[in-house]
């Protein structure tokens, strides 16, 4: 579904990206794994055309994206959530996810989507009259996911959606994640909690300074001495498991 | 015929290449950062891995060799601490320090599959009982087979080498279905069997794995007729992963290449320049999924040619003909690589001088045997006969110890080993067939 090809993308004169190719078929949860400023927003800011590529081809649905703005790649049916849940907190969650179906044009169909979107998300439905502002993060993480929902994407690029939430909280997020894919739902998803991205993706990318210096079936990784010392902590288990 | 991993063996050509990409590129980023014999040949032709954007660069990375491999003895070649490695091989190789070959824990869960693949291909399955007449030690070749059968789930029966009268009493009362083992040792258990009256057709035995010689259509004819089963050939060495690289399916069409995992350039052997497709030359091997001990390039010394055309059984995996030669000098006896070069400094650790030599290499009743001829000079003439055969139990000791292979020793008269112009034939090789160069 998506293929990227040896993508390089600069910030000014910065080298950031330096040759990524990685492929994410339908109905795959990639996740995209490492350390800080390894280049894993870059690349899905590369792939959402917020950034141009300086050379490489990326393609999605056998179609080069490469240069697009971003506009048109969304209408394509990439769909970007970047990090730090950027919800509309004056507005309404209903408001907010009606803002997502702007492509879908049409009155009907958005209440349908969202009707939809209610048993994926319970608390979304629990709270529509609520002002986003005054939900918590975790929720407010979800009604960013669902907002990208809306306009009924084939392909969803996920930016560290456990940032900064309590590990209960991340650990809800990480679930819904998980059932979307089960629903079919095709992602991408950038994790800086190698250990819960890992335990929910099919496969994964490890990137290191603009690179990718390792690729796997995610239980594979998993088990990686490497991959644990550098990424999952030696010994070290999350608050939930 | 069931395909192990129809995910991987059978992807659409576009896929495979991105994949093949992706590894790669993947690959030479460790590979940089990790080896320094990496880091300085590429640096040498001003090439960092992010040059690499397309497979068709790989072309123009530099070549390795086994002399380069046994320059790294032991671990230099290393791309991961040692604590990672949880398995140490050596190749057969008789350079003077051989090939030692490291993998990890995920490395050996691959390799298991990769040889699953073709045990597969070959129509092994859990149901089978399957006999690996390799020698278990150093060689990659019986553990190999032993990984991708447990993980089909037969029985592995890890009989070893040797003891063929044990091995034939096995084979019988084991049931044994699948034969695991070089094709001359085949024709050994074949004879065997028919000295001992054993007719084939009462066995269970229904097919046969051979590899880690040079064989062609005519030895398998053979190995068909007195074994009375379907032998399948299949390609792998050391220095790559071991057993496991490529395997014949059952259109017998040449041997898919497990492409995924590596990958597979045709070479001219004197220029070092990429064949154009379906040309025949030497084989050269690129592993993209090796954590342990990446080889990036590797000159496999075999002469082959690559088909990428869809074969019939659904595998997408390009194929290998059958080896039908080395390049180099090496010849391959039981198993046992030798480069004839290298026999003389091993005389001459007994002899004082290098002695004037000629290997002469035989097969009797289906058995490869080594034979030295080395020239007595003044140095060495002895009146005494005990001391002569002192002197030929010295070299044939020396040379056991040293290749793994007793070999006869005839010492002859000074002159008399003919060397035409300088290029005299180093190696007798009486062995019929075209893949014994």
């Amino acid at each position: 579904m998506l293929r990227l090809k040896s993508v390089h993308t600069y910030y000014s004169n910065i080298h950031v990206l330096k040759g990524i190719s990685l492929h994410v078929r339908p109905g795959e949860l990639v996740a995209l794994i490492g350390a800080n400023g390894a280049g894993k927003t870059t690349t899905l800011r590369t792939i959402s055309g917020l950034l141009k590529p300086g050379k490489g081809k990326t393609e999605f649905l056998g179609a080069d994206i490469a240069g697009l703005a971003p506009n048109k790649i969304v209408r394509k049916g990439v769909c970007h959530v970047p990090e730090g849940r950027q919800v509309f907190a004056k507005m309404t969650v209903r408001a907010n996810l009606e803002m997502g179906g702007y492509l879908l044009k049409d009155a009907k169909r958005i209440k349908k989507r969202i009707q939809e979107l209610a048993s994926l998300f319970p608390i979304l439905d629990e709270r529509k009259d609520q002002l986003a502002g005054t939900l918590s993060g975790g929720e407010q993480q979800m009604l960013a996911i669902g907002r990208a929902l809306m306009g009924q994407p084939r392909l969803l690029l996920l930016d560290e959606p456990s940032l900064g939430l309590a590990p209960i909280m991340a650990h809800t997020v990480f679930k819904s994640i998980a059932r979307l894919r089960d629903e079919g739902m095709t992602i991408l998803l950038v994790e800086q909690n190698a250990r819960a991205a890992l335990n929910i993706s099919d496969r994964a990318y490890v990137m290191e300074t603009g690179k990718i210096i390792m690729q796997g079936a995610s239980e594979e990784l998993l088990n990686h001495n490497q991959i644990k010392r550098a990424y999952l902590g030696k010994g070290y288990r999350e608050v939930w498991e | 015929m069931t395909i192990w991993e129809r995910s991987h063996e059978c992807m659409a050509r576009e896929e495979l290449e991105q994949l093949q990409l992706e590894r790669l590129q993947a690959t030479l980023n460790r590979a940089y950062r990790n080896v320094h014999f990496y880091k300085k040949s590429f640096d040498a032709i001003g090439f960092v891995p992010e040059d690499l954007d397309d497979l068709a660069v790989l072309s123009r990375l530099p070549l390795i060799t086994r002399e380069d491999l046994s320059r790294a003895y032991p671990y230099e070649m290393f791309a991961v601490p040692l604590r990672e490695v949880v398995r140490i091989h050596s190749s057969s190789g008789t350079s003077k320090n051989p090939s030692i070959v490291g993998y990890t824990a995920n490395d050996l869960k691959h390799w298991g599959g990769l040889v699953a693949r073709l045990l597969t291909a070959a129509g092994v399955t859990r149901e089978d009982v399957v006999q690996i007449a390799f020698n278990y030690g150093l060689f990659t070749g019986a553990f190999g087979f032993h990984y991708g059968a447990e993980q089909i789930g037969a029985s592995v029966v890890p009989t070893s080498v040797g003891n063929t009268g044990r091995q034939v009493t096995i084979l019988r009362d084991f049931r044994t279905t699948a034969l695991v083992c070089t094709p001359s040792y085949a024709l050994r258990i074949a004879r065997v069997l028919e000295e001992a009256d054993i007719d084939p057709k009462t066995l269970s035995l229904k097919l046969g794995l051979f590899g880690g010689e040079c064989w062609d259509e005519e030895i398998r004819k053979a190995i068909e007729e007195r074994l009375y089963i379907k032998a399948h050939d299949n390609y792998g060495l050391s220095e790559v992963i071991g057993p496991g690289v490529a395997g014949e399916c059952s259109q017998k069409t040449g041997m898919h290449v497990s492409e995924d995992h590596f990958v597979a350039e045709i070479i001219d052997p004197d220029s070092g320049e990429n064949l154009p497709k379906g040309r025949s030359g030497e084989l050269v091997l690129t592993s993209i999924t090796k954590e342990a001990f990446p080889v990036i390039r590797f000159r496999t010394g075999d002469v082959t040619s690559l088909d990428d055309a869809p074969c019939p059984c659904g595998r997408t995996l390009a194929r290998i003909s059958r080896i039908s030669g080395r390049c180099d000098d090496i010849v391959i006896v039981k198993g046992v690589n030798i480069y004839p070069r290298r026999v003389g400094p091993i005389l001459k650790a007994v002899t004082g001088i290098e002695p004037t030599y000629q290997l002469v290499i035989d097969r009797e009743k289906d058995m490869d045997s080594l034979g030295i001829r080395v020239e007595v000079s003044e140095a060495m003439f002895f009146d005494k006969m005990q001391r002569q055969r002192a002197l030929v139990d010295g070299l044939r000791k020396k040379v056991r110890d040293t290749l793994g292979l007793t070999p006869q020793i005839w010492l002859v008269e000074a002159g008399s080993i003919r060397r035409e112009e300088e290029t005299a034939p180093m190696v007798v090789d009486t062995r019929k067939g075209p893949s014994h160069r």
